[in-house]
């Protein structure tokens, strides 16, 4: 299903009945990163997933910050006439759901944050500039194969990566490209503060990319965030889809309905 | 080594060919065994290999040499698009 919305064609899923869930995924996925959950949720939940512009099966016209990426969700939602929502934000949604709660925080009901963070202060600049160079003249599908082995689990079956790969080679490159600037230099410190949403902060114990110490951080700055480590990498929901999907139930079925 | 240089169109303009491509015209194209190679040596590094015992694995399973120097020059590129990766 699709959206005309802020000058781009959104892509979205929308299944079940219930409180909403609104889900963001992390850079170079789409919605159907979270057909593992939508599966575990969507007979008490209404489980809504964007593609982010630029991703999936939405167009990019050119523009990507986390402002216009909170904007999107915004619109999505009240186009799907969703007052309120459970947030769910993997990596790259991170800073756009931090964002969203800033500017429209009457609409969100919880914030799950997975594998991210509000100041991303590891070698940013190094990585955009290698990333830019390498994206100029390697296809999406070998950068993704390159970026699968880095960041999956050696645990983690190939068919997972081969999954991976498939996603990413969905992402339009300068979105993506426009997605590691918009959110690796700005800080989203301040926004954390206006987070009054129960909070679950969820991080991969052996997350490279946004280390514990960095979900921590995060975990700290909300007031009464609760944090919990999974045995995962980056991305928990391909190395162990399972055992992701499960604190996020928990925490979700903990909530009042 | 030198540094790979590229156009905003991804032509090339100077510098080591990276592991994975060869230079057609002003083209970097792909050698797929190569970057079959190239993905395999990264998830041993991953699994904590050595150089040595990753270059014979993938001479073994892609029928390729990889030489030290791209290795290295590979997994400076790996690290600094993406960091620690082990």
């Amino acid at each position: 299903m699709q959206l005309e919305l802020n000058g781009e064609t959104l892509n979205y899923v929308k299944e079940g009945r219930g409180p909403a869930i609104v889900f963001i995924h992390f850079i170079g996925g789409f919605s159907g990163s979270w057909r593992h959950q939508f599966a575990a949720l969507k007979d008490r939940y209404t489980c809504i997933a964007f593609d982010t512009r630029g991703f999936g099966f939405s167009t990019y016209n050119g523009r990507w910050d986390a402002a216009a990426a909170a904007a999107d969700v915004r619109a999505g939602m009240e186009a799907l006439e969703v007052d309120r929502a459970h947030i769910v934000a993997f990596s790259m949604g991170g800073p756009v759901a931090l964002t969203f709660n800033a500017q429209w925080p009457q609409c969100v009901r919880s914030l799950i944050l997975i594998d991210t963070f509000a100041k991303n202060h590891t070698h940013s600049k190094d990585r955009i500039a290698e990333s830019e160079k390498c994206l100029r003249y390697m296809s999406m599908r070998e950068y993704a194969r390159q970026y699968a082995a880095t960041r999956l689990l050696p645990t983690t079956p190939l068919s997972k990566s081969d999954e991976l790969v498939s996603s990413m080679c969905l992402s339009n490159k300068q979105a993506y490209m426009d997605v590691l600037r918009g959110i690796l230099i700005p800080d989203f410190t301040e926004h954390c503060s206006k987070v009054k949403a129960p909070t679950l902060v969820l991080c991969g114990q052996f997350d490279r990319t946004t280390p514990v110490t960095m979900t921590s951080d995060l975990t700290r700055l909300i007031k009464g965030a609760e944090e919990r480590i999974i045995p995962t990498g980056h991305l928990g929901s391909f190395d162990d889809p399972v055992g992701f999907t499960q604190p996020l139930v928990q925490f979700l079925d903990a909530q009042p309905r | 080594m030198s540094e790979l240089e590229v156009d905003e169109q991804g032509r090339y303009l100077s510098g080591d060919i990276p592991y994975g491509y060869a230079l057609w015209g002003e083209r970097l194209i792909e050698v797929p065994a190569e970057l079959d190679a190239a993905v395999t040596a990264i998830r041993l590094v991953k699994q904590g290999k050595e150089y040595d015992a990753i270059a014979a694995a993938v001479r073994r399973d892609h029928g390729v040499e990889l030489p030290r120097a791209k290795f290295e020059a590979l997994m400076k590129s790996v690290y600094r698009r993406y960091g620690p990766i082990v």
